[in-house]
């Protein structure tokens, strides 16, 4: 390999902290450019390509326009799961029974162990869900003022921020102690913060893409159904009865086609139902990653099908109307 | 403005120029004083394109390195001068006093 082509490689892989795109490669260019006859970028040069790039991401970056509107589709999807997430969370933070963790039982939906039973292992948790939903408020309220920076970051924070610390609980065990405490805030921090500059240029896309009163009635409706879609849980009333699951699960599902449809209405069917089929997999990963249901297969089942089924109604509703245009 | 945008503006007055020879201009005019590094360079080029003082003229490829060259929009000339004739009158007014106080500029 000779010289130039190895500083090349160097400064492609330096500018690679640049979102992807036309930009990444111009500034890869700029950075050989300036540093010709030498093996490598000047540290100092590369801390500052690493740097803006960096900063450039967490402003939304470069738009893409390689996905058009299924980027804008994702985009909306990411923010919507984070704020539904959020409200979830909220409503799950105001359940957290206070006894010693280790007089839990292994599954804490367990027949018997009543309304109001802990979704949450420890305080802990309870906290980080507790700052998460004020974090996804926040960032409705951010976005409604234009501050799209702070709101990009505080729905990516609200959201990752639930997910990892209570992914972060199946592993640090269920005992609540200050070494455990500090281990699931610090994962969830550092996980948070690391994905948020990835999710960033997506929520940026978001932000662009849907207008203000988008976010004030959506973070609204999805705080308000997934209240009361908890409040019917089966699983905390200790029923388990086939209707109240379904009113449940039909409650939240109904949820996501709220806050979606105002875009569908505004963008082309495509995007609709992408987002509509983004919506119903993130909500569902984010099942999967929370643990209290994992073992429950039909409530899995039925989730996906409520996000498919969805997508397929929208979908189907945006192709007549188009024939008819 | 701040000097490095002025200076990019500056540099892009004649002619259009890619982002290493806008390095390169920026260094000469300010006689070596004000050096950009090519983050800084293009995170105010980006600030201009938004303001839509700076646009894209044309891309071209050389010695397999993209080269995106920038021109001076008509936005942008503007500004410039105003921001020079700005400038310009700043000068202007400490000459006097500095005249006025027997001091040579």
């Amino acid at each position: 390999m000779t010289r130039p082509d190895r500083l090349d490689r160097r400064c492609r892989w330096v500018a690679r902290a640049y979102p992807g795109g036309a930009r990444r490669v111009e500034v890869a260019a700029t950075l050989a450019d300036a540093n010709d006859g030498r093996r490598a970028p000047r540290l100092a040069d590369a801390f500052d390509v690493v740097w803006h790039g960096l900063v450039a991401r967490l402003r939304g970056g470069t738009p893409s326009r390689r996905f058009g509107v299924w980027g804008d589709a994702a985009a909306v999807a990411v923010v919507q799961a984070l704020v539904l997430q959020a409200a979830t969370a909220a409503v799950l933070a105001t359940r957290v029974y206070e006894k010693p963790a280790s007089e839990y039982p292994l599954y804490p939906y367990r027949p018997g162990f009543g309304r109001g039973g802990p979704l949450f292992y420890s305080h802990a948790e309870a906290y980080v869900a507790v700052v998460a939903a004020v974090l996804g408020v926040a960032a409705a309220v951010l976005a409604c003022r234009g501050r799209v920076l702070g709101a990009r970051v505080a729905t990516a924070t609200a959201g990752l921020g639930v997910a990892a610390a209570v992914a972060a609980s199946r592993l640090t065990g269920n005992e609540y102690t200050f070494g455990s405490f500090a281990a699931r805030v610090a994962a969830g921090l550092s996980v948070a913060l690391a994905v948020c500059v990835v999710v960033t240029p997506a929520v940026a896309r978001a932000a662009a893409v849907v207008p203000s009163w988008w976010w004030r009635v959506s973070a609204g409706l999805a705080a308000a159904i997934a209240l009361a879609a908890m409040l019917w849980d089966p699983y905390l009333v200790g029923g388990g009865r086939a209707t109240v699951l379904l009113a449940s699960y039909a409650m939240q599902a109904g949820a996501l086609l709220v806050v979606s449809a105002p875009l569908a209405l505004r963008a082309p069917a495509v995007s609709g139902a992408a987002v509509l089929l983004a919506t119903g997999a993130l909500a569902l990963l984010a099942r999967v990653v929370d643990g209290s249901h994992t073992d429950m297969a039909h409530a899995r089942v039925l989730e996906a099908t409520f996000g498919a089924g969805g997508a397929l109604v929208l979908l189907t509703a945006a192709v007549v109307t188009r024939r008819r245009a | 403005m701040q000097e490095p945008t002025f200076l990019i503006l500056t540099a892009l007055a004649d002619e259009a120029r890619h982002g290493y020879g806008v390095m390169q201009e920026v260094t000469a005019l300010s006689g070596g004083r004000v050096t950009l590094r090519p983050g800084t360079l293009y995170a105010a080029l980006d600030r201009l394109v938004d303001e839509s003082l700076v646009a894209v003229d044309r891309e071209e490829v050389v010695n397999s390195r993209l080269r995106r060259y920038y021109r001076l929009t008509g936005a942008g000339a503007t500004a410039l001068r105003d921001e020079s004739a700005r400038l310009a009158a700043n000068v202007a007014a400490a000459r006097r006093r500095l005249r006025r106080a027997g001091v040579t500029a």
